[in-house]
């Protein structure tokens, strides 16, 4: 790589950066075991830091007797030592979508969730019925069964994939960062009280993104107005439930709860991938559709499926996710219109309405996700 | 004493990748006292484990792994500088020192990349680290690691004749 040696002087660091001579004794002190011990321990307790602001509010709203370090730090410690955790909990979903989506007019779909940690190694699982997910840190296998047909994924960040559920796969996390979010985000709100044996953590927030055009509004629980619920036993300091609402048209309507939390179950059972499926991997990079706006991208493409000219295809889409995921449905497809680009919610993809009449004569109407490839050309994401 | 042997062989590795492990986290956190609290903390995480399991040879790539994803975690819940619930007084700001200096200019000439373009470039140029070994701690293909090296490097060698330009 000698090509890049201009490049490499310039990124070149001009400081070096060492280990203090303090680093240097704790560590040389940790390798006395009785030593390590004792200052373990004081890590633990004083490592724990929420924002100055958040920790005043906390104070004002706890009952006398009840500190919310104490509260924080004891949950804190309690998952520590928890390497197993077990859920069951439902979301107003499809059983076929992504794990971020969420719908207020369906029903309740039931999801296991299995999550091991040792080491700052995460292992986890997520079975909605008809998609499952499995994941050793950012490698990630996500498969829809009914198709048999899944992605791999060796590097991917685990919220683009669960949205809002990735943070129940860290559990110990969810107060410290809640408590973070509500005041970055701005407009949030949130109250910590105690009622009985049980704390009740409570946030209100404001949906995030874009929504002069509302078609991603309430389709995820970050893009939506929502509150979050959490109830912790006040004894033993575990997480006994959450529950997360939406609010649309001044209502407020459940879309995820926790029903159950087992804590170091086995999990033998767990982390498996059944055979016979077949996953194409999300390594491929795609060149896209190049020096066309939105709404010429994606009549190319869709044009493309009534000889599948593979030429344009291959361009936008990875090749053995459409032979695996489109062929069967859109082969002889004809392409009756498609309408103005448009964008909601985060910004991430650019929709294009579009109609087309697959070989069997249905009219299909949907809008297809586009987003820009590493070479700026159109991909697609989405849609079909 | 086998067991006393590797014990001492897993110290010593610790003691001669300590600078190189403060550094590499120091450029994902940004901060060298942060960086040294996860550093200490991922090498406590190491000695509370049976050390029969772990390669004499994988010893140093396994710290690697493990304060790598620890910053990844630190980055994730990060949103606000945060102080100790018992310190309720804000910190005064300090004068960035020159390392941290140095810190701010590679990273803001990376943040045009894709962050998994930019991290590879940061262990193999910043942190010196093999494609193997970064391919070893991410958990991708040595291959992969290279190509997306080159893919950030063209992007970086584009951005930077379009700054002369400019």
């Amino acid at each position: 790589m000698d090509e890049y040696n201009d490049i490499r002087d310039l990124l070149r660091p001009h400081h070096d950066i060492k280990a203090s001579d303090e680093l240097r004794r704790k560590v040389e002190a940790a390798f006395d075991p009785d030593r390590r011990r004792r200052s373990f321990s004081h890590w633990i307790l004083g490592g724990i830091s929420i924002s100055a602001v958040a920790a005043s509010l906390i104070l004002m709203f706890i009952p006398k007797g009840m500190s919310a370090k104490a509260i924080i730090s004891e949950v804190i410690s309690r998952l520590e030592n928890t390497q197993n955790i077990e859920m069951i909990l439902e979301v107003r979903t499809r059983s076929i979508e992504n794990f971020k989506f969420i719908d207020k007019d369906e029903n309740f779909i039931r999801h296991d969730i299995f999550i091991s940690r040792s080491d700052s190694v995460l292992s986890w699982e997520i079975d909605k019925g008809d998609r499952a997910a499995v994941g050793l840190n950012r490698d990630i296998k996500t498969w829809i069964k009914p198709l048999r047909i899944g992605w791999h994924s060796n590097d991917h960040d685990i919220t683009d994939i669960l949205g809002y559920m990735a943070n129940l796969l860290n559990p110990k996390e969810i107060l410290e960062v809640e408590l973070e979010q509500c005041l970055a985000s701005g407009g949030s709100r949130y109250s910590v009280e105690k009622k009985d044996n049980e704390i009740y953590l409570t946030v209100k927030a404001k949906a995030r993104g874009d929504f002069r055009n509302p078609y991603l509004l309430n389709t995820s629980i970050a893009e939506s107005d929502n509150i979050r619920r959490y109830v912790i036993d006040a004894v033993t300091k575990e997480l006994k439930s959450a529950s997360v609402s939406i609010i649309t048209d001044g209502r407020e309507i459940p879309v995820l709860r926790i029903i159950s939390i087992n804590y170091n179950p086995r999990l033998d059972n767990a982390f498996q991938i059944p055979a016979g499926i077949h996953f194409v991997e999300n390594e491929t990079i795609l060149p896209g559709l190049a020096g066309l706006s939105a709404e010429e991208a994606a009549s190319t493409v869709l044009n493309a499926f009534s000889d599948w000219n593979t030429d344009i295809l291959d361009l936008a889409i990875s090749p053995s996710l459409s032979q695996a995921a489109y062929r069967q449905r859109f082969y002889g497809a004809t392409l009756l219109s498609v309408g103005q680009a448009f964008t909601s919610g985060n910004g991430n993809s650019t929709f294009v309405p579009y109609k087309i009449k697959l070989s069997d004569g249905t009219i299909q109407c949907h809008n297809i996700s586009l987003q820009r490839s590493d070479s700026n050309g159109w991909i697609v994401v989405g849609g079909l | 004493m086998l067991h006393k042997m590797r014990r001492k062989a897993v110290e010593k590795v610790i003691e001669d990748n300590l600078d190189y492990l403060v550094r590499f986290a120091c450029y994902r956190l940004g901060n060298h006292s942060d960086a040294e609290d996860l550093v200490y903390e991922a090498i406590l995480r190491l000695l509370e484990k049976d050390v029969s399991t772990i390669k004499p040879g994988g010893v140093r790539m396994y710290l690697f792994r493990i304060v790598y994803n620890m910053c990844l975690d630190k980055s994730r819940a990060k949103t606000l500088e945060t102080i100790p619930v018992e310190n309720l007084e804000i910190p005064d700001s300090q004068e960035a020192d020159s390392a941290t200096k140095d810190i701010d200019r590679i990273n803001s000439t990376l943040a045009g990349l894709r962050e998994r373009e930019s991290e590879i470039i940061r262990m193999n140029v910043i942190d010196g680290l093999s494609f193997a070994d970064i391919g070893n701690i991410l958990s991708i293909p040595t291959s992969t690691a290279k190509s997306r090296y080159k893919a950030g490097m063209e992007k970086l060698r584009k951005q930077l004749s379009n700054d002369k330009l400019s």
